[in-house]
C-alpha cells in the first residue's frame, strides 16, 4: 500500500489548514490543532523523524478527508475553504447561526 | 565349474534362515581353502569345518534370488515413493510457511492496550488499536476515537498512538469549552476509556 500522506505532506496540509503547533517536550511527533471560528476542529500529530518521505496516513481520517483528497489539500488545489465547507457538509464543523 | 551341492561356487552368502553360514565364517573358510590347495585338492571342495545342513541349498536359488531383489525393488520403490511424498509435503508447509509469514505481515491485527504508562492516566478498560501495514511502516489506529498515529514498527505505531492519544485527551481538556461536535466525542469516548491518575 502506497504512502500517500508523507511527512512533507502532512506539514502543507497543517499549514494550509493554518493548524496550532503544540509543542511538546520529549514526544515523538508534534501535536497540530486546527481551530475554525474559535472551535477545535481536529488535532493531528506529525512525526520528529528526519525523513521527509516518512509516512503519515494518520492525517486523512482526522481531517476527515479521502487520502486523495488530503494530498490535494496539501499539494495547493483544495483550499481551506473547501475543507470548510466539506466539514461543515459532514457535521464535523457546525455552520455559524 | 559344474554346480554341485557340496560345492561352493555360486554359494550365496546366508541370511534370513536360509541355512548357510554368514559372510564372516569364510575367514576360517579361506584358511582352509588356502591349506587345501597346499595338499593339492581342489580348495572349492567344501572343507571338513564346513557344516552344512543337509538339503539346505535349494536349487532354485536363482528363482528366490530374483523374487527377493523383486521384493527388494518393490520395497525400494516404496520407500523412494514415501520419500518424494514427504519431499512434497515439505515443500507445501515451507509455501504455507511463506504465505502465513506474507498474511501476518501484510493484514491488520488488533492489539490490546492495557496501559498508559508512564503517563499520568489509568485505563478503565483496555483500548483496542488496528494496526495495519502501510508503504513503508505501521498504522496504529483507535477507531472508537478516530485518532490514528504511525510508526516504522508496530510496536513504533503502538507507541506513538499511545502518546499522542494522551496529547489530544490532554489537548481536548484544556479546550473543553470549545469543542466542536467531533473533538467533544472524542473526550467522550477517551474518558470512557482513561482517566487522569488522582
Amino acid at each position: 500500500m502506497p504512502t500517500i500522506i508523507t511527512k512533507e505532506l502532512a506539514q502543507k496540509i497543517a499549514d494550509k489548514l493554518q493548524a496550532v503547533l503544540h509543542p511538546k517536550t520529549n514526544r515523538p511527533h508534534d501535536l497540530f490543532v486546527v481551530y475554525h471560528e474559535g472551535q477545535l476542529i481536529t488535532q493531528f500529530g506529525i512525526r520528529r523523524g528526519s525523513r521527509k518521505d516518512e509516512g503519515h496516513d494518520h492525517v486523512p481520517s482526522a481531517i476527515r478527508l479521502s487520502p486523495n483528497k488530503a494530498r490535494l489539500l496539501g499539494q495547493c488545489p483544495m483550499l481551506r475553504e473547501d475543507w470548510v465547507a466539506e466539514m461543515i457538509e459532514k457535521g464535523v464543523i457546525l455552520p455559524r447561526e | 565349474m559344474p554346480f554341485t551341492k557340496n560345492r561352493i561356487s555360486g554359494f550365496v552368502p546366508g541370511h534370513g534362515g536360509s541355512g548357510y553360514p554368514p559372510v564372516w565364517g569364510f575367514g576360517r573358510l579361506e584358511d582352509e581353502m588356502v591349506a587345501s590347495c597346499e595338499l593339492g585338492r581342489d580348495p572349492f571342495d567344501l572343507p571338513s569345518s564346513f557344516e552344512q545342513p543337509a538339503d539346505t541349498l535349494q536349487e532354485n536359488w536363482a528363482q528366490q534370488l530374483g523374487a527377493a531383489i523383486d521384493q527388494l525393488a518393490g520395497v525400494v520403490a516404496a520407500k523412494r515413493k514415501e520419500y518424494l511424498r514427504l519431499v512434497q509435503l515439505e515443500q507445501d508447509i515451507n509455501a504455507l510457511k511463506t504465505r502465513v509469514s506474507q498474511l501476518e505481515s501484510s493484514q491488520s491485527i488488533i492489539v490490546p492496550v492495557t496501559t498508559l504508562d508512564p503517563e499520568p492516566f489509568q485505563l478503565l478498560r483496555d483500548m483496542q488499536f488496528v494496526v495495519r501495514p502501510t508503504d513503508d511502516g505501521y498504522l496504529a489506529t483507535l477507531f472508537d476515537a478516530n485518532i490514528g498515529m504511525t510508526g516504522d514498527t508496530r510496536e513504533e505505531a503502538v507507541a506513538n498512538l499511545k502518546v499522542l492519544i494522551v496529547d489530544i485527551f490532554d489537548q481536548l481538556e484544556q479546550n473543553e469549552d470549545k469543542l466542536g461536535p467531533e473533538p467533544a466525542r472524542q473526550i467522550a469516548v477517551l474518558r470512557s476509556f482513561m482517566r487522569r491518575r488522582q
